[in-house]
């Protein structure tokens, strides 16, 4: 088979993979009824609204109240889509979402954690929480990956040494503590007790927000002291979410780089007296340079949306809040809009990793 | 086969114990499984909804630290409890009554106020009589009698009196009248409502200058008086009846509030935090061993099957994986336990049915990553010369798969196990904590508890469960390490 068939067939059932995921979460949503419950409190509740404003009216007669209040109700279901089975209202969801065109938002706390009022289109809001999402744990991440190539090479060649069990025992320690666990005891540890972080995270709304206007405006020296507010906000997640992402983050580096240490050819490389850098750098890390680039770009695709646990915990007003807040009050338009977001970015991350190997790697080629 | 398999048994667990991580995570892994047997056994069958039912955690203090923060300079006001169906008492008879007058002493030393004080009967029934009274006077270090601190009254109807549960406490408005008259002076610093809201404060205080009140320390007297009416003179099987069913009665006590409880302290209803840590061993076990297991049996099955067959079952089994993987697990797992957590939320079976589906959308999502790793092995050793000539010997697939195949793939299977088991437990607490409970007493419970009702500021409510969670983890993670390093040379030392 050609490059270009390989290519071809792999954006095939990537794209195949992208629209399964997104029919699968409608599927989980129309067919358990959830959303259906949610929207039928919210006719419920509009009913009883509409009949206490009717019945304030002077000289009502009681059994017109009533016939005025079926058919307001009878509308609401028709316009809700409920006299119909699910599967009539999830579809053109779902098709409506694939060609990008979300739907409304129709709960208050989903429109909320992007600091919007109601009506917000779910697209809106998942744009307002994107950067929230960038500057805490995208940027933690970035930095987790930037510290860890930096260290796991110069532990390679020291397998067994003082600071080999050192990076081991750490990885360990950090893979059993959940993040958000540890999110909470630095919140206790530097909020409450130590009183240098702040208790409250939502204030990054505002901060973002001046910051983007001065941005706009061309304000520099608005600009730099709302990325002062910002970076206030900002270190305590980054520096939990470093501080347990860097262990593993070692480890598996640590691990990628050992299968190619005892490679014939580096052993070739070493007996010929070539020095450790030189065959760090051209024996080494050329090989490795695929598998690492791999974690590297889906770890960074998968930040996107959010930590949703660890921003939970935090209150940050993230995606992973949004996608929690969504699931939780029932949005179908956000819920679905996410997910398709989402698994969009993973997938063309993973095709972006299929032409890389093509590029990097000769041996595909063949 | 058998044999075979044990002696692979022992030579890993040697290999395994003769390194140091290896033997703490054997050790850790013992140890949390005898533990956990011991919890299974002895938690009792309605523990759920004593748990969850605010009743009997009454007389308990509530958000109290452990009773060893004494030590950390924590002012802690002793709890004191008594159960009296076992106490003293001094009968006393007139008419047509019979008084049970019983005498505690609560010993106060401290720098701060207990929290309240309580009774809690559970299961007394009184047969043959009119009514049922009960009156707790205080004699405070001072020597002032508070009179009439709780006071209850309960009539029989048809005679007899029953009471299933039920946790007695003062009238806060009255005790504040009593107090304002004995303590006249107190309304210098407060007003009747003020005393009435905190009448711990003002019953176990005293005015140390014009403004300030602190506790006064000392001997305190608690007389406590149940009376009971019968409808004649009282005659000597009256007398016998009830004491026995004092006797009998499932639970009868007095409690004096404290602020520090137990050996983990307690939460915002006075539940025990360390018995929840106790019952939440097992749950967490569960899940995490249960994933790992289901996962890898799935995982192993699917890639030895996609690797030895080949052709168009490999082709589809490796696409549903990309499909798997690529969809985002966490937001579906939410999804799925919220939904359920709705269709089921009057079922009694309600716990278990959302423990299942949370276990079982975790291994459905869980197995693509180990079948990718068998399925590349098993290629590599059916190209193998020693497979050609089993099957020119006549052998089966089945034969090929079992005996030459998977044996080679066991050591890389127990390794990938073992290290799938933590990321379970802590997705299954980390639900916990976004409010997705199924009311199990389990670590993340009490972790979302915290947040949700104690503010993140109190450490013995976020610390003990974190690092039961982390601990069990850490023995899985250190567990594998050791595998890893006894099945791949590679990763060992030069």
């Amino acid at each position: 088979m050609s490059i270009g068939i390989i290519i071809m067939r792999r954006a095939v059932f990537l794209a195949l993979a992208l629209i399964i995921a997104v029919f699968l979460t409608g599927f989980i949503i129309g067919a358990t009824g959830y959303v259906d419950n949610v929207v039928k409190a919210i006719i419920n509740e509009e009913v009883r609204a509409y009949r206490q404003a009717l019945s304030k009216m002077p000289n009502v007669n009681q059994s017109y109240v009533d016939k005025l209040t079926r058919s307001y109700q009878q509308m609401l279901v028709r316009t809700y889509g409920l006299d119909k089975p699910w599967i009539y209202r999830i579809i053109p969801l779902v098709y409506s979402t694939l060609i990008f065109k979300f739907g409304d938002v129709q709960q208050t706390s989903v429109a909320e954690v992007a600091g919007f009022q109601l009506p917000a289109k779910a697209s809106d809001v998942i744009l307002a929480c994107l950067p929230r999402t960038i500057v805490m744990i995208t940027v933690a991440e970035l930095i987790t990956i930037v510290l860890a190539l930096l260290i796991a090479p110069r532990i390679t060649f020291k397998i067994g040494s003082l600071a080999d069990r050192i990076a081991v025992i750490y990885a360990a320690l950090t893979n059993a503590i959940p993040v958000w666990w540890l999110a909470l005891v630095m919140i206790f540890i530097f909020s409450y007790r130590l009183g240098v972080a702040p208790q409250q995270f939502r204030g990054v709304i505002k901060v973002l927000s001046t910051m983007s206007s001065a941005f706009m405006a061309g304000n520099a020296v608005s600009f730099f002291s709302s990325f002062g507010n910002l970076l206030s906000y900002v270190w305590l997640p980054i520096l939990t979410i470093v501080i347990t992402l860097l262990g593993p983050w070692i480890y598996s580096t640590r691990a990628m780089l050992l299968r190619i240490v005892r490679e014939d050819f580096v052993l070739a490389a070493v007996a010929r007296g070539l020095p450790q850098k030189v065959v760090l750098r051209k024996y080494i890390l050329r090989p490795a340079l695929s598998p690492i680039m791999t974690s590297v770009l889906l770890g960074l695709a998968g930040t996107l949306g959010g930590y949703i646990i660890t921003e939970s915990v935090f209150d940050w007003p993230g995606m992973g809040t949004l996608y929690y807040q969504a699931i939780a009050s029932g949005d179908p338009a956000t819920i679905l809009g996410l997910t398709y977001i989402l698994t969009l970015v993973y997938v063309v991350a993973r095709f972006i990793l299929e032409v890389l190997y093509v590029a990097l790697d000769p041996r595909v080629r063949l | 086969m058998m044999d075979r398999f044990k002696a692979f048994l022992y030579a890993i667990k040697s290999e395994v114990w003769s390194q140091s991580s290896g033997k703490a995570a054997l050790t850790l892994l013992s140890s949390l499984i005898v533990l956990s047997i011991v919890s299974a056994i002895m938690l009792p069958p309605n523990f759920i909804s004593v748990w969850n039912d605010p009743k009997p955690w009454g007389i308990k203090p509530k958000d109290a630290p452990p009773q060893w923060a004494a030590f950390f300079g924590y002012s802690c006001a002793p709890h004191y409890e008594a159960d009296l169906r076992g106490f003293r008492y001094v009968l006393g008879i007139s008419g047509n009554e019979v008084s049970l007058k019983y005498t505690l002493t609560y010993n106060l030393n401290s720098k701060s106020f207990p929290q309240g004080i309580a009774i809690k009967i559970d299961g007394l029934s009184l047969v043959g009589v009119q009514s049922f009274r009960i009156v707790l006077n205080i004699t405070r270090p001072d020597g002032v009698t508070v009179p009439a601190v709780l006071t209850y009254l309960i009539t029989a109807t048809n005679g007899s009196i029953a009471i299933t549960s039920i946790v007695l406490n003062p009238d806060p408005m009255k005790l504040a009248g009593t107090l304002i008259t004995l303590y006249p002076q107190l309304l210098s610093v407060a007003n009747l409502n003020d005393i009435a809201m905190n009448y711990p404060t003002y019953l176990f205080g005293t005015l140390t200058n014009t403004s300030r009140i602190s506790p006064l320390n000392g001997l305190y007297r608690l007389e406590l008086l149940v009376i009971i009416a019968v409808p004649h003179i009282v005659t000597a099987a009256d007398v016998n009846n009830i004491v026995n069913a004092f006797r009998d009665s499932q639970d009868f006590r007095v409690a004096v509030i404290g602020t520090c409880y137990g050996v983990l302290g307690t939460d915002y209803r006075g539940r025990d935090i360390g018995l929840a840590l106790f019952f939440g061993l097992p749950i967490a076990l569960l899940i995490g061993i249960g994933t790992a297991v289901l996962t890898t049996l799935i995982g192993l099955f699917a890639g030895l099957v996609s690797g030895y067959y080949g052709g168009a079952i490999d082709e589809s089994i490796q696409r549903f994986i990309d499909v798997l993987g690529s969809i985002p697990l966490l937001p579906i797992l939410i999804l799925i336990a919220v939904a359920v957590q709705q269709a089921y939320g009057a079922n009694p079976y309600k716990p278990i049915i959302m423990l299942l589906v949370i276990l079982g959308t975790l291994v459905v999502f869980g197995w693509g990553g180990l079948a990718i790793v068998v399925r590349s092995m098993t290629l590599s050793i059916k190209s193998e010369a020693y497979i050609e000539a089993a099957k020119v010997a006549g052998a089966s697939n089945w034969w090929i798969m079992v005996k030459h195949i998977i044996p080679q793939l066991l050591p890389y299977i127990a390794a990938q196990m073992v290290y799938s088991a933590p990321s379970a437990i802590l997705t299954e607490a980390g639900l916990s904590i976004l409010g997705i409970q199924h009311g199990l007493p389990t670590w993340g419970g009490i972790l979302a508890d915290a947040r949700i009702y104690g503010n993140v500021s109190y450490w013995w409510w976020i610390f003990p469960p974190g690092i039961a969670i982390s601990v069990t983890s850490l023995t899985f993670v250190l567990l594998g390490l050791s595998l890893e390093r006894a099945v791949e040379p590679r990763l060992r030392r030069v």
